[in-house]
């Protein structure tokens, strides 16, 4: 339901931006902290595996195709263990909740009942922001790519 | 420049090429400020280990060094001579990491990594 915090033993991810991919391909914690261009954003979109029927390469196929983001076939999906970020965060950070936010149909865009928001993250542009977007980097336990190709 | 030195930063000048080129995809350009630095600290220490190297959604620069056990160093080159620093040290004794953030001028970094004895991951 809208604005429970996700189960702790759930998988999420988060698209990372191309230009945020290190070198040796994990994501940077730069892509984890709240854009400083937009104070009115309060939290960080991810996407809760779980919301779908189980198997990875199904629970990703479904948030490829209800994206909303321009996704960028350099562009990877972080994935994280719920309860994982939250327990490291902790450790400098009591504030982190990982919320469902799901996202109705609107336009062109069908309903994304995965949509969720990491909130109670410090300002974008503060260094604590960095310092807790490094952590949630440290979380991730496997890197998707944003576009497959698919052949029959 | 000693050869292995023109390697290095010929290899980070491919990787801004490459960075820059995605972040013009996403609608966002390199800070002209920010390579400056980031091209003055790397020019500042030949022995320097070749770091992971972003290109963040503000335009800034920010180059990552790490290891297996979990010592982190982090460097978003802000312009102005400025540096954001994130720092995650395995300590010898305890379980826990220390973790620091902050803002130091590019000479002040330097001193930052002494005290934080993180020449061993930075420097060759």
């Amino acid at each position: 339901m809208k604005g429970d915090d996700l189960p702790e033993g759930d998988q999420i991810v988060r698209y990372v931006k191309p230009s945020m991919v290190r070198d040796d391909g994990t994501a940077d914690g730069s892509d984890f902290r709240l854009r400083s261009g937009r104070p009115d954003e309060t939290g960080l979109s991810v996407n809760w595996l779980d919301a779908f029927e189980p198997g990875k390469n199904h629970q990703l196929s479904e948030v490829r195709r209800l994206s909303r983001l321009r996704l960028r076939a350099s562009g990877r999906f972080a994935e994280m263990n719920v309860g994982t970020v939250v327990r490291q965060v902790a450790e400098e950070l009591d504030s982190l909740r990982i919320i469902h936010d799901p996202l109705q149909a609107t336009g062109d865009y069908d309903a994304d009942p995965s949509h969720s928001d990491i909130a109670g993250l410090p300002p974008g542009d503060t260094d604590d922001a960095m310092l807790i977007g490094d952590l949630i980097a440290e979380c991730v336990i496997a890197m998707h790519p944003a576009i497959v190709a698919y052949t029959d | 420049m000693a050869r292995h030195g023109r390697a290095k930063h010929d290899s980070y000048l491919e990787r801004m090429k490459l960075l820059q080129e995605e972040a013009r995809h996403d609608g966002y350009t390199l800070n002209f400020a920010s390579e400056i630095d980031f091209r003055q600290f790397i020019e500042s220490a030949p022995n320097m280990r070749r770091g992971n190297l972003v290109l963040m959604d503000n335009g800034n620069l920010r180059a990552i060094w790490k290891d297996e056990r979990g010592t982190h160093l982090g460097l978003q080159f802000l312009g102005g001579r400025m540096v954001q620093y994130v720092i995650f040290k395995q300590r010898e004794q305890g379980p826990r990491i220390s973790r620091v953030t902050g803002r130091d001028t590019l000479e002040g970094i330097e001193q930052q990594i002494g005290a934080f004895e993180l020449h061993s991951l930075v420097y060759v």
